[in-house]
């Protein structure tokens, strides 16, 4: 089959070969059903995008995308490359500007009939209590410079030791909330000025915050790992490392351009600029973003512990009553180093996941205790409008995609059509008539972000469990929405 | 010919800034970017910034060039009205452009319509057409 000229070899109703050709050093996977490839993947350069990514130094195996596969810049949303850690480059395009940004998911006590009544109120007041939008100040008062270097290397943990959440927390975040190679020296005084006003922001955009209900359970046995039960209300959280981690990006992508250069990498793309991972210039990178991502997880830790505190003064309840609980906090945005088998053998390779989610199976010795017979949850967020998914990982993930599973819906229209179009007007009311409390910065923003704006995200998830990389645990509905 | 027009793109904002030289296309740029970030919100022009930007390429220096618009808003809340003494040079192979920017605070009860993250490097090219400079432009938002 070809799709934008781009011969396509079927391996499985859900799995699609690029093969290799000309400069690409691997061929192209891409996890997706043959109607996807044609009426949503075809309608931009994703495809050419994942044959770029198939040029990088030291990429092992296979340019991958998932079914939520679109455009990006260098490396499609929705793209994993690992590279050889000893002998391999590094590429800021291949985790994204908004490095670290991931969603956090948390189950509560309550049901349904608890909050029903005051729904409204507890959007509004979650809408009052977390910084949202552009402009918004951080929770934390404009956190010191001092500070600043303690979140960059503490992560999540710097949240914990201020009173933001619990020890608990950190073991049910990927990678405990902190990467260990932070190097905040190599951060610009830029991004620092960026960051310290923003620690405990929203932001705005795709970014939200969601009171969900757990409307249908797939595996009763995996949803009582995770602590979600049907009709048991939730919160999702979808941000990041803002204007922090995105002024690193593009500090570095300047430096990583010029690298490139320097050691003679002819990538056919400039947003794929890269570096050898263990160049001055790879290390710095890689150091700056993992103090991003540490930003990040920091930013989740403390929005979350807001969020619990708003639920307690809202329905007037003690924490034991709530039980307010972390099911779990992965990144979509990142780049680590982590083991895996090529051609039957372990070896350390940087995977680099842009759009995509970390999956770890059962049994894997990153997840708690809880999860070591369930699998890592994944969290799948959808739309304002329909629905999200929790996942649970499968060991298919390790074998074929570096342990990586998708990230949520991608974009079916763009921001300007969403205005102009129909639905654009009664985006409020409609949202109200499904039974969902909104509270949005502006009417401009709720419009672009509308459901109809985004593709449905049922069918990416059942391209990934079809595919044996992830499975179906949990189905929630948001009946709260907070967006920037 | 107009400053930018705005392009189809899924994501984020695309815009192709349009310009009679390549000096001028800074100008286009700072158009494109107050329609983006300040439409409908009154600007203020009582102050001025002193900016000097050095990078490899012109598209490298004019993506440049709107990230730093980016982030004096992002850090300071400042927000460029127009530039003036603009200059562009190329000097041993280095393009710079040097300029004052003048422009002011947002008041307390505004914030600009999006929240840019970056002017992305992707695609980005100049190419000159019947005599007019054009490079588009995509804001990760």
């Amino acid at each position: 089959m070809k799709v934008n000229g781009i011969e396509l070899i079927k391996i499985t109703d859900e799995l699609w070969e690029i093969p290799k050709t000309g400069g690409m050093l691997v061929p192209g996977r891409i996890y997706a059903t043959q109607e996807m490839l044609e009426n949503e993947i075809a309608v931009d350069n994703s495809l050419w995008q994942v044959i770029n990514a198939a040029h990088l130094p030291g990429i092992q195996k296979y340019s991958l995308a998932m079914p939520d596969i679109h455009v990006g810049y260098g490396f499609p949303i929705g793209g994993v490359a690992a590279t050889d850690a000893e002998s391999g480059a590094i590429s800021p395009g291949g985790v994204g500007y908004d490095i670290n940004c991931g969603v956090r998911l948390a189950s509560t006590h309550l049901i349904y009939n608890d909050v029903k009544d005051k729904i409204g109120e507890l959007t509004n007041n979650l809408f009052k209590k977390i910084p949202t939008g552009v402009g918004a100040k951080g929770a934390i008062e404009k956190a010191s410079k001092k500070d600043l270097k303690e979140i960059m290397i503490k992560g999540a943990g710097w949240a914990v030791e201020n009173g933001y959440g619990s020890e608990r927390d950190l073991s049910f975040t990927e990678e405990s909330g902190r990467l260990k190679g932070a190097i905040p020296d190599v951060v610009n005084e830029k991004a620092v000025e960026r960051g310290l006003d923003q620690v405990g922001t929203l932001g705005s955009g795709n970014h939200f915050l969601e009171v969900d209900l757990v409307e249908k359970i797939y595996d009763e046995e995996a949803a009582a790992a995770f602590g979600l039960n049907k009709g048991g209300i939730a919160v999702l959280l979808h941000t990041g490392s803002r204007g922090f981690g995105y002024q690193i990006c593009d500090d570095y992508l300047k430096i990583i351009l010029r690298a490139s250069e320097k050691f003679g990498y002819n990538l056919p793309d400039k947003q794929l600029a890269c570096a050898p991972l263990n160049s001055k210039e790879g290390q710095e990178y890689f150091g700056a973003m993992q103090a991003a991502a540490n930003f990040a997880w920091c930013n989740r830790q403390v929005i979350m512990e807001l969020v619990k505190r708003t639920f307690m003064y809202t329905f007037d309840i003690s924490e034991n009553a709530l039980g307010f609980k972390l099911v779990y906090d992965v990144s979509h945005n990142i780049a680590k180093i982590e083991n895996h088998l090529v051609d039957g053998k372990y070896k350390k390779v940087c995977v680099h996941r842009k759009g995509a989610t970390r999956a770890f199976p059962a049994g894997s010795s990153e997840l708690p205790a809880d999860y070591k017979k369930s699998g890592q949850p994944v969290i799948i967020p959808g739309d304002m409008g329909r629905y999200s998914f929790v996942l649970a990982g499968l060991q298919n993930s390790m074998d074929e995609t570096f342990g990586s599973s998708c990230h949520g819906a991608g974009r079916l229209m763009s921001r300007s059509k969403a205005l102009k179009s129909v639905h654009a007007k009664n985006v409020l009311s409609d949202m109200k008539a499904k039974g969902i409390a909104i509270q949005a910065k502006g009417i401009k923003t709720l419009a672009e972000e509308m459901p109809e704006a985004y593709k449905d995200v049922s069918k990416v998830v059942d391209v990934i469990q079809n595919a044996g990389i992830s499975k179906k645990v949990a189905k929630l509905r948001p009946i709260g929405v907070i967006k920037g | 010919m107009k400053n930018f027009i705005f392009m189809d793109h899924t994501a984020d904002i695309a815009v192709e800034l349009q310009a009679d030289t390549e000096e001028n296309l800074f100008l286009s740029a700072i158009e494109a970017y107050k329609h983006i970030m300040f439409s409908g919100i009154p600007l203020q022009e009582g102050d001025t910034i002193a900016l000097h930007l050095a990078e490899n390429t012109l598209e490298e220096l004019i993506a440049a060039f709107l990230n730093e618009l980016n982030y004096m808003v992002s850090t300071r809340g400042w927000a460029v009205k127009h530039a003036e003494s603009t200059r562009l040079i190329i000097e041993e192979g280095i393009w710079k452009f040097e300029c004052m920017l003048v422009g002011g605070v947002l008041g307390e009860e505004y914030y600009p319509n999006y929240e840019i993250k970056a002017a992305a490097y992707h695609d980005i090219r100049i190419k000159k057409d019947n005599g007019i400079y054009s490079i588009t432009i995509i804001f990760d938002i």
